[in-house]
């Protein structure tokens, strides 16, 4: 998996991400994050967390989408 | 005269009093309709106040004033159209150049005539390609026309200055006048000013013809004799009112209704002298003294004028009528306490009433029953059982002090844009150029090596013949000698000037030099005192600095000083290889002897030091003098930032310093007020010499006072490229960093410390705790991106970029951190954009 993000850098993105306020932003950079996502139970879980704090329905469609 | 009242802010004082009237006199008009001022004296007052006050805010501003800025676009950029709108260009066109020669040549006209008479004495002018002329000590561009010209000889030049056509300065001025090109020129502001006039005339002329005709209504008036039974009432109530001069009394067949005139005369009608009742003749009488005492004719003389005069306030006469009829209601009041008997009054009051079949029109005079409509109202009031108490005095001063102070609390109109500095073509034509201001200033080139020691070997200069009142004076092509400013022109893209003013106690020592190529000037100024120098070429001085031995070919140098009392003066041009000198006091020739020779070099050596001219030279020679300590001893003189930097690269490239010499240095650099100077005379230093660290401590505390954060960043910078917290410079390097307050210029120079290959985990920890003082997060964000280059060599730059990330307020930037992070990790084409 050469294009994948190590685990603890993936983790400290998501974190980072799930702090924002705006749910535009925050969609975006997920699905930046996405593309490199290590293919783990554990980090896909993190990611649907993370869609799951999107107050906005439009915005984790969106996301919601490309993890589908 | 025109100029004078449009400079001054017509139309805004125009809207100050507008304002100011309508609330004042609309005020009280309201405050008396609802009955707030219950008292014929309260009321009165009022009046009278209100019509003071609005008077007062025609004056000048006052502190107490509040500045109001009209801001709205349509109200300012109407009072801008009534400013540059001009209405009857519409109907007058003028040509473009006949508009440009009314204004433009008029100005050259004037300006010329001291122009050539200064080069009548045989000075080939200025002789650049763009012609330039200097007014009120700047350099301003000629109009169009005038490019591309040749520069006329002296004997045509005044005569060229005009417009083609226009050969004398009688026709040109007959020209001008006779042109309509001023009537083109009138704003909408003198017109509206001049129809203001105008109609303020018409009315005041219609004002006097009223008086006129008032004049002839009276008829041929009477004086009643003074045992006639109404004269000795009228004495009678003079006596009782204390009144001294007893007016005159007439008498006229023209009048129904008794009337008190300006010049202290009542003429009554005819049938007031046929048998009257007693009282009746009291009260009439009695109530017409009322009117006499108040002034109440002059009261209304002033208010007509005041009326037609100011006819767009239409309240004036509403303050007007209020006031002829409160005077009538007091003269009756007056009249009912002095014949004690109201009924009396009012019956009077009702006879003459009933003799009016028509209106009387008195334009000055109060009748007794002028106004019919208040008739009522007058009657009930001196009948009415329970009368108002009177307004003390001190209520109706305090009133009045109260309005009148509220008058000068009116603020004061302003116009956003607009009346503050009206630009008309003239001022086109005469666009002032503003002498660039680049900082690198060219170092002027002399002769050194084996022509310097030529020079100095070079034979004594030769004086001017004794004839030399009638030599030809130079004047430098770029340096001009304009009132008691030499300035070089400053339009050529290589002139660079500096300037620099010293305060000691109340006076002020300005200096100004400027740069040319090879050319030069220096402007000393303080008190009444002056020294002015202007070279053109390049120039060199003997080892003793007395005398100048070396002058370009076709060179010139002037000296000139000034101390109140005298002036005096040397000029050095060159003839065939030949340096030629001319010494002269008080405009007079004069033997250059020891006394002269001693006032060349103290000026020459202050103008040596004040210009950094040939420091190189200088400190060479100093050098071998005294060694670094002469040279050191030399800049003790010099005050100018510029020349005492220009010393120290000199000194510093010349030999090396002891470790006291180098503090001396940078305690003379520590007393630069220029940011530049400082931070280049301390870079120079820090690079150029080996610099002990306690000296070093010194220059981190010279820098703790440079403002420019641009400045303390380029001082910074080399420091940060090889940045260790093991350098002993690092802790000062870090506090001056921190004392950054551009975001940007912390950023830069944080990004040249990253740069670093060399950065332990301790520094870049120490250059994290700077960068968080980034206020900025799009700066901060680049900055971070910085350091996440460290990623994969440095262990704490994953926890800095976490950390910053979580600092930043913005989203957008967090993502975009993030991002950056997430293509640096994958290192995917994505990334290239980051």
């Amino acid at each position: 998996m050469p294009n994948t993000l190590d685990t603890e850098m993936y983790t400290a993105l998501i974190s980072a991400a799930t702090k924002m306020d705006s749910d535009f932003e925050m969609v975006s950079t997920l699905l930046a994050i996405y593309d490199s996502m290590p293919q783990d139970d554990t980090s896909k879980n993190l990611m649907k967390d993370a869609a799951d704090s999107i107050s906005s329905d439009f915005e984790r469609q969106k996301l919601l989408r490309k993890l589908q | 005269m025109i100029d004078f009242i449009l400079d001054t802010p017509l139309i805004a004082g125009l809207f100050r009093f507008l304002i100011g009237s309508t609330i004042f006199l609309g005020g009280v008009y309201l405050l008396e309709r609802a009955s707030i001022l219950k008292t014929v004296e309260t009321r009165e007052t009022c009046w009278r106040a209100a019509v003071l006050a609005s008077l007062l805010t025609l004056t000048p501003t006052t502190v107490l004033a509040p500045l109001w800025t009209i801001t709205n676009p349509d109200v300012t950029g109407f009072i801008q159209s009534l400013e540059q709108d001009r209405p009857l260009g519409r109907f007058m066109p003028v040509s473009e150049q006949q508009r440009t020669w009314t204004t433009a040549a008029y100005e050259t006209a004037t300006q010329s005539i001291s122009d050539p008479l200064e080069n009548t004495e045989g000075t080939p002018g200025p002789t650049s390609e763009e012609p330039t002329i200097q007014n009120r000590g700047t350099t301003a561009t000629l109009p169009a026309e005038y490019k591309g010209a040749q520069r006329p000889s002296q004997e045509t030049q005044l005569m060229t200055a005009y417009p083609p056509g226009l050969k004398t300065s009688s026709e040109f001025s007959t020209s001008v006048l006779f042109s309509h090109g001023w009537v083109h020129d009138i704003s909408s502001a003198v017109l509206i000013t001049a129809a203001w006039c105008l109609i303020g005339a018409a009315s005041l002329l219609l004002l006097a013809f009223g008086y006129r005709r008032a004049i002839r209504s009276l008829g041929t008036r009477t004086n009643i004799e003074t045992n006639h039974q109404a004269y000795q009432t009228l004495t009678a109530i003079c006596q009782k009112g204390r009144i001294r001069s007893i007016p005159n009394l007439s008498t006229s067949d023209r009048i129904k209704s008794p009337v008190c005139l300006p010049a202290r005369e009542i003429c009554l009608p005819e049938w007031a002298l046929n048998p009257l009742p007693e009282r009746e003749m009291q009260s009439l009488l009695a109530h017409e003294v009322a009117h006499m005492i108040r002034r109440d004719p002059v009261m209304l003389i002033c208010m007509q004028f005041l009326s037609s005069l100011c006819f767009f306030q239409p309240l004036f006469k509403v303050a007007q009528q209020r006031l002829v009829d409160l005077a009538e209601l007091s003269a009756d009041a007056w009249a009912a306490k002095h014949v004690s008997d109201a009924h009396a009054v009012a019956s009077a009051l009702y006879t003459c009433a009933s003799k009016i079949t028509k209106h009387d029109n008195q334009q000055w005079g109060l009748a007794m029953s002028g106004h019919k409509s208040i008739l009522k109202y007058r009657i009930e009031s001196l009948l009415a059982k329970n009368k108002t108490r009177p307004a003390s005095k001190i209520t109706r001063t305090g009133i009045a002090t109260g309005v009148v102070v509220a008058a000068f609390a009116v603020p004061n109109i302003q116009f956003a844009n607009a009346l503050s500095a009206p630009f008309t073509d003239k001022d086109k034509e005469w666009e002032v150029v503003v002498a660039p201001t680049p900082p690198e200033v060219v170092t002027p080139v002399a002769p050194t090596g084996a022509a310097l020691e030529a020079i100095v070997e070079a034979p004594m200069v030769p004086e001017f013949p004794a004839v030399s009142t009638s030599s030809p004076r130079f004047v430098v092509s770029n340096a001009v000698v304009s009132g008691n400013k030499i300035s070089v022109s400053a339009s050529e893209s290589n002139a660079s000037s500096y300037a620099y003013a010293i305060s000691e106690g109340d006076e002020t020592i300005e200096t100004n030099i400027t740069f040319n190529g090879n050319n030069g000037a220096l402007n000393w100024v303080t008190g009444n005192e002056s020294k002015k120098a202007a070279w053109k070429g390049s120039w060199s001085l003997n080892a003793d600095e007395t005398m100048i031995v070396f002058l370009e070919e076709g060179g010139a140098f002037g000296l000139e000083t000034e101390d109140g009392d005298s002036k005096q003066e040397i000029e050095f041009i060159t003839n065939n290889g030949t340096i030629i000198k001319e010494f002269r006091i008080d405009g007079k020739p004069h033997g250059f002897d020891a006394k002269a020779q001693e006032w060349f070099h103290s000026n020459i050596v202050f103008i040596l030091r004040e210009t950094g001219y040939n420091a190189k030279e200088r400190v060479s020679r100093f050098l071998k003098k005294g060694g670094a300590d002469a040279v050191l001893h030399e800049m003790e003189f010099i005050e100018g930032g510029w020349a005492i930097k220009t010393y120290a690269e000199a000194l510093t490239a010349q030999t090396s310093l002891s470790n006291k010499q180098v503090d001396r240095l940078i305690d003379k650099l520590s007393t630069l007020d220029s940011d530049y100077e400082m931070r280049t005379a301390f870079t120079n230093l820090l690079t150029k010499a080996d610099i002990p660290a306690k000296s070093r401590q010194k220059v981190w505390k010279a820098a703790e006072n440079i403002d420019s954060d641009y400045e303390l960043r380029m001082l910074l910078t080399p420091f940060a490229q090889s940045f260790d917290m093991q350098n002993k410079d690092a802790q000062n390097f870090l506090s001056l960093a921190q004392s950054i307050d551009s975001d940007y210029e912390l950023r830069q120079l944080l990004e040249e410390g990253l740069a670093s290959a060399e950065l332990s985990d301790r520094s870049l920890t120490e250059l994290a705790k700077v960068a968080s003082e980034i206020e900025s997060d799009y700066e901060y964000r680049k900055l971070l991106q910085a350091f996440a280059t460290k990623l994969t060599s440095h262990k704490s730059a994953m926890q800095i970029v976490l950390a910053g990330i979580d600092d930043m307020d913005s989203d957008f930037e967090r993502r975009q951190l993030i991002e950056a992070l997430e293509c640096r990790t994958r290192w995917t084409l994505k990334c290239i954009r980051h």
